[in-house]
């Protein structure tokens, strides 16, 4: 009788105790699971993006965002880098660089922005040297915007356009896909357009997006958060 | 080369630095009127001034012709000794040409029709072979983005634009206006018309503008204030009335979506009122009327109220779960101590 009372206490306790746990977790853990960031969108450090005001009514997000209506707070692709002014078109560019990134990449990004205050978003799925590198193999990656895939005006820069950079592998099957390397391609963009007679200013300028080494999923970050500069006229 | 590198790279940064300080004085004629409903007594507003004629400095002669084998066209021209592009006087390049094209090409060849001053691009002509046929694109403070396809072989542009702040300079400065043909032929000659060249100006670029914060962040429950301060060019157009209007999905606007402004002068502030639940949003606030639509896009966060953080909770609901294990354990293991022994 009274091993029975014993047992019974025990159970009682040891079910209260799980219960009262469980409890604290509940309303625990939920807030803990939001603020954890997505394994799919890449998140910018500290939850903060901002507009880049560069005269005249332009502005610019300083990181290109993976779909049209992405709040950027939370889903963002890669830190704006690289800023082609006095020239900057994305014809011009794209043709610039056409020898080292020749193929056309599948996947849009999104980059919005007003122009003399009118608000746009422009896409672009960019340039590469592969379009899909199958496993063991990589790729460069550049995306340009401004308004209606051509450029924008301010009296300050000149048509200019901006640029995000990265590196792709592993695509084609998507066995071990992963994405890195922006400040190497940043870099490589402007060390290629040198060498044809254009000029460049690296650290050019800060535009807020500066990304400590990170990984978060098959996205690793590496970004200083300055801009380089390229001048798009010999 | 040293020298020319360090200049740039100075001229470069102070371009964008100038750009990102953002003045916050509020000064305006004052005259609001809100939401839908009209009202009668129209406020008194400044006397609108007259937009001024532009002044020709530097006329490109007519029939001056570019071909993709010629060298660029040039333009020697001097400027006073206190030129610069604003604020006081501004320099617009006027450009008026036929083009003459090649519809031959293929697909996604470009071209591009430059003006420089001092090796400042401020026009930029741009063509693209589509299958629809030649797309033309060009983009100023002036007239705006402007999109063209054709499948015939000749075009006119109409381009003017305001100079770019360093192709300005007191004393000799010259104009440069060549083709990038980028591989392909596309574009076979550009010939000016009568009344290009360089003109000044007195007014600035921008007609008006709208600024508003970046960022608004609140606390649920809160009311959330999302102000913005539109500015207008004194001496572009008339001051004419201009309607302002807050769209915020998922927001609650407290008060009226819009506000009639009779007059700007040169700065007026306003404020819209939201509330809403904890989240991201985006809110956008336009401006409308005799002027550029201005818009301006404002991120929104509205956060949980302030709570304890959660760690604690964590730590002590771990320790719980790992008592009650503990608990549940020694209890099965008393028992099976406890348990009789068969005898053989």
């Amino acid at each position: 009788m009274i091993k029975m009372r014993t047992r019974g206490a025990r159970r009682a306790i040891s079910l209260g105790l799980a219960g009262l746990g469980l409890a604290f977790l509940a309303t625990g853990l939920p807030s803990q699971l939001t603020s954890a960031p997505s394994a799919v969108a890449a998140t910018p450090r500290n939850g903060q993006c901002y507009w880049i005001p560069l005269g005249e009514g332009t502005q610019v997000l300083n990181y290109d965002i993976p779909a049209a209506n992405s709040a950027c707070h939370t889903s963002v692709d890669w830190a704006v880098n690289v800023f082609f002014g006095n020239g900057g078109t994305v014809n011009s560019v794209k043709s610039a660089l056409n020898y080292w990134y020749s193929d056309i990449s599948s996947n849009d990004m999104f980059m919005p922005g007003t122009d003399r205050n009118v608000s746009f978003t422009d896409k672009d799925n960019g340039r590469k040297r592969l379009a899909c590198p199958v496993p063991g193999d990589q790729s460069r990656h550049y995306r340009v915007y401004a308004d209606s895939d051509d450029y924008l005006y301010t009296t300050a820069h000149g048509p200019f356009v901006v640029a995000t950079t990265h590196w792709d592998a592993n695509e084609c099957p998507p066995i071990g896909k992963r994405f890195y390397g922006s400040e190497e391609v940043e870099k490589h963009i402007a060390s290629v357009l040198e060498s044809s007679g254009y000029w460049a200013v690296r650290d050019w300028a800060s535009f807020s997006n500066n990304e400590p080494y990170r990984v978060e999923g098959n996205h690793t970050w590496e970004s200083n958060g300055m801009v380089t500069y390229i001048s798009m006229t010999k | 080369m040293t020298a020319s590198f360090t200049r740039r790279t100075r001229l470069a940064s102070a371009a964008l630095m100038s750009t990102l300080s953002i003045s916050s004085v509020a000064v305006g004629c004052g005259n609001t009127r809100t939401d839908t409903v009209s009202q009668t007594q129209k406020a008194a507003c400044p006397t609108a001034s007259t937009p001024e004629t532009d002044r020709l400095v530097a006329q490109i002669p007519a029939k001056t012709t570019l071909s993709p084998a010629g060298r660029p066209a040039r333009l020697n021209f001097n400027l006073p000794a206190d030129a610069a592009q604003g604020p006081a006087t501004w320099y617009v390049l006027r450009l008026s040409a036929d083009l003459s094209m090649n519809p031959s090409q293929p697909n996604q060849t470009s071209a591009g029709i430059i003006g420089a001053t001092n090796g400042r691009v401020s026009h930029q002509v741009e063509l693209e072979r589509r299958p629809e046929g030649i797309r033309l694109f060009w983009n100023g403070l002036l007239g705006g983005p402007h999109h063209e396809a054709t499948t015939k072989p000749k075009a006119t542009i109409k381009f003017d634009n305001y100079l770019q702040t360093t192709g300005v300079k007191p004393g000799k400065n010259t104009l440069e206006l060549r083709i990038d043909q980028r591989g392909g032929n596309l574009v076979r000659q550009v010939t000016v018309r009568p009344g290009s060249g360089i003109y000044q100006a007195s007014h600035p670029p921008e007609q008006l503008g709208l600024e508003a914060p970046q960022t608004v962040e609140a606390t649920n429950g809160e009311e959330l204030a999302v102000p913005y301060t539109l500015t207008r060019a004194s001496n572009r157009a008339a001051d004419t009335p201009t309607r302002i209007n807050v769209t915020a999905q998922g927001l609650q606007i407290h008060g009226p979506s819009s506000h009639t402004l009779d007059c700007i002068g040169e700065r007026t502030s306003r404020r819209f009122t939201l509330t809403g639940d904890p989240g991201n949003y985006i809110v956008r606030v336009s401006a409308a009327g005799d002027y550029n639509q201005a818009t301006a896009i404002i991120n929104v966060h509205i956060a949980v109220p302030a709570s304890p953080s959660n760690k604690p909770r964590l730590i002590a609901a771990a320790l719980l779960l790992l008592a009650a294990v503990g608990v549940a354990r020694s209890g099965n293991i008393r028992r099976r101590l406890k348990k009789p022994q068969s005898q053989p």
